[in-house]
């Protein structure tokens, strides 16, 4: 039962970014209103950056079921990132020099090369600065509307994002010919 | 009627506290003391120092744009080359992930001049709310390119850059200058 515990320590993380920012949560105050020890918990995580990447994880799985429609899958995890919202506004805050910005982006560009079947490592340097500048402009426009930044609806964004992913991947697709 | 040259002594002294300190560590009394000016003074001119900072940028668009007339894509490889030239203090502004940072200011920018073309060029963008959120998309890709492009960590030359910021760019960059020229009290 790895995953219950694991979840475990997540709700409770995000319950305490709640009323805290995210440096200021401290490992054994997450032990402590799990009932456990430090040892309990970095049996499970390495760290709290570990910890934050495992809850993005978890949003990516859920939605990665219904894998064929990109659209809808995307739809559904913006959703479950605004109903996280108080764990991504903080955990993200500090962009580029946050933990979770960077894994984010890592697992999105890997994950956006699978879906077209391109190999990562072979592209050329064009096409994974393309990729990189999409995939860091998407984490921060929905960071940015999560924040309330901006008034758009869940929708609007949706399809924004999928269509400059969608031209993205003709891109992407034409690069590798 | 505010003066574009004493606007570039405040830019000029901004920048140069910028070489040793972050923006949050910048005194607007130290930016004055600079200027041969006073707090009244700067007030009259910037909302606050991130308004001023913001003007860095405002000066070097206006710049380019008068130095390359014709294709935007060579007013964009102008704007790289002021940017590139100004590396470390365009790093440190674009960087920065406080509210009022240089983002924030010129995305509140982006949506005024957005507004602004809806009035004066109804033919050209209505900006309903896909378009909004393109244009969202589109300055955040604009600001995470060029801050890519400025860490170093692609070999990506600056006419590649300015090729793909041409192509992709949802304002041209005509009305951001008819925004910038035509509505503020400068002489």
């Amino acid at each position: 039962m790895t995953d219950e515990k694991k979840q475990k320590y997540a709700d409770v993380f995000r319950q305490l970014l709640k009323t805290k920012a995210y440096d200021q949560v401290t490992i054994n105050e997450i032990c402590e209103k799990c009932g456990t020890y430090r040892p309990n918990f970095y049996y499970h995580f390495k760290s709290k950056d570990d910890l934050a990447e495992w809850i993005f994880l978890q949003d990516m799985k859920a939605v990665e079921k219904q894998k064929p429609d990109l659209l809808a899958s995307q739809t559904e995890l913006l959703e479950k990132m605004k109903e996280n919202n108080v764990f991504y506004l903080k955990a993200l805050a500090k962009k580029y020099e946050s933990t979770l910005f960077m894994y984010m982006k890592d697992l999105l560009m890997r994950k956006t090369c699978e879906h077209i079947d391109i190999d990562y490592d072979s592209m050329d340097e064009l096409s994974r600065f393309t990729l990189d500048f999409k995939i860091s402009g998407w984490i921060i426009s929905v960071w940015e509307w999560l924040s309330g930044m901006v008034d758009i609806s869940l929708e609007n964004l949706s399809q924004a994002l999928y269509d400059v992913f969608s031209s993205l991947i003709k891109e992407l697709k034409r690069g590798e010919k | 009627m505010r003066s574009i040259s004493k606007i570039r002594k405040y830019t000029a002294a901004i920048s140069e506290l910028l070489k040793s300190k972050p923006l949050d560590k910048v005194r607007i009394s130290e930016i004055c003391e600079m200027c041969g000016t006073d707090r009244q003074n700067f007030y009259y001119y910037f909302r606050d120092k991130y308004d001023l900072a913001s003007w860095i940028f405002r000066l070097d668009f206006i710049d380019a744009m008068k130095e390359k007339k014709s294709y935007e894509e060579d007013q964009r490889i102008a704007i790289l080359e002021k940017i590139r030239s100004n590396k470390m203090i365009y790093l440190k502004l674009l960087k920065d992930n406080s509210q009022n940072s240089l983002r924030s200011y010129l995305w509140e920018k982006i949506e005024k001049i957005a507004e602004h073309i809806k009035e004066e060029h109804p033919e050209i963008g209505r900006f309903t709310n896909e378009e909004k959120c393109r244009l969202l998309l589109n300055f955040n890709e604009w600001i995470e390119s060029i801050v890519l492009w400025l860490d170093g960590k692609y070999d990506v030359s600056m006419q590649e850059l300015a090729h793909i910021h041409t192509i992709e760019s949802v304002i041209e960059l005509e009305y951001i200058l008819e925004y910038y020229i035509g509505r503020d009290d400068i002489g």
